[in-house]
């Protein structure tokens, strides 16, 4: 069985590069920590199950990347960890603003997409980032996927997890950030 | 006046970028590429035109390492200078995207500040004229 990766390190590293990310982006912080839970990995055909639609009341956008190993993992698709992303729609729209665009481009549902592919790029390049800080191994990350309130395939992830972290953020008065993730293990750096 | 080549799957972070160039007061025209697939297009239409190649790093349809290497490699081109505009911000990501383009001259990690993009920018297109 393969060794997850230390959960409160995610955990603790995910949330330090939300909160961050949000406060140079959007200059918001949240005043309520996030909420943390440990769930089962529902898996179906070798896919990671995710349900957006349970998440907020109302439409969801999702984005996810995957980790890898190394660039060569990558490209046979061996994935090491999974990063998913779910915004709640009204929240989306709020996240224009960190790309310059105006409010009214939120009535087009592929910019908005766009915009939670590119937050969710950056957070798990920077939770990479940060990991790699820690005296981790430096991973190689896919390019985001994009959807609207389901992945009907599901999510890549390493066969041999069975559980993952849900985090729940809360901007605006409102929770309305989740964040999955599990991870395998990561080699030290030099061991 | 030279083009910019601006090369990111995500749309809105090319408008960005080159919103950011437009109020930094570069009058340079710019050209977009989602992968470096379309980046090798544009590039091989355009060559003679292009100042800079400000480039992301994880996107679609072909390793972005191959593609600054395939840059480098090809007379025509070598000589454009290249800046990486990512969120693979680590000295092994860094060391290995210069030895992949020895012509790497900035790099901005994601999430950046317009003056980190123009600071990394300027001096290029100042050489380029």
């Amino acid at each position: 069985m393969a060794k997850s990766f230390d959960t409160q390190v995610l955990n603790t590293t995910i949330m330090g590069v939300v909160q961050d990310t949000f406060k140079k982006m959007l200059h918001i912080e949240s005043a309520v920590d996030p909420v943390v839970f440990e769930k089962d990995i529902i898996e179906y055909d070798g896919f990671m199950r995710v349900f957006p639609m349970e998440k907020f009341n109302g439409p969801v956008f999702i984005s996810y990347v995957n980790f890898y190993l190394t660039q060569k993992e990558l490209e046979k698709n061996n994935t090491d960890g999974t990063f998913v992303f779910f915004v709640k729609e009204d929240v989306a729209e709020k996240l224009l603003k960190a790309f310059g665009r105006p409010l009214k481009e939120a009535e087009d549902e592929e910019v908005l997409m766009d915009i939670v592919g590119e937050f969710c790029n950056i957070l798990a390049g920077n939770v990479k980032n940060e990991l790699v800080g820690l005296g981790y191994a430096d991973i190689s990350m896919s390019a985001p996927h994009k959807s609207k309130n389901s992945v009907p395939d599901g999510v890549p992830f390493d066969y041999e997890l069975f559980t993952k972290q849900e985090l729940s953020f809360t901007f605006w008065n409102q929770k309305c950030i989740v964040v999955e993730a599990c991870m395998g293990n990561i080699p030290q750096k030099g061991k | 006046m030279k083009k910019i080549l601006v090369v990111d799957d995500s749309s809105v972070q090319r408008k960005k970028i080159i919103q950011i160039i437009r109020k930094a007061g570069f009058q340079n025209e710019t050209m977009e590429a989602g992968d470096g697939l379309e980046a090798i297009g544009a590039l091989g239409d355009n060559f003679q035109d292009i100042a800079a190649v400000l480039c992301d790093w994880n996107m679609p349809n072909m390793n972005v390492l191959e593609f600054v290497e395939g840059v480098a490699q090809v007379p025509a081109v070598a000589s454009i200078p290249v800046v990486m505009v990512t969120t693979e911000g680590t000295a092994d990501k860094i060391a290995q995207a210069k030895a992949a383009n020895p012509n790497l001259q900035g790099y901005v990690v994601k999430p950046f500040t317009p003056e980190q993009l123009r600071e990394a920018i300027e001096p290029i297109l100042q050489r380029a004229g």
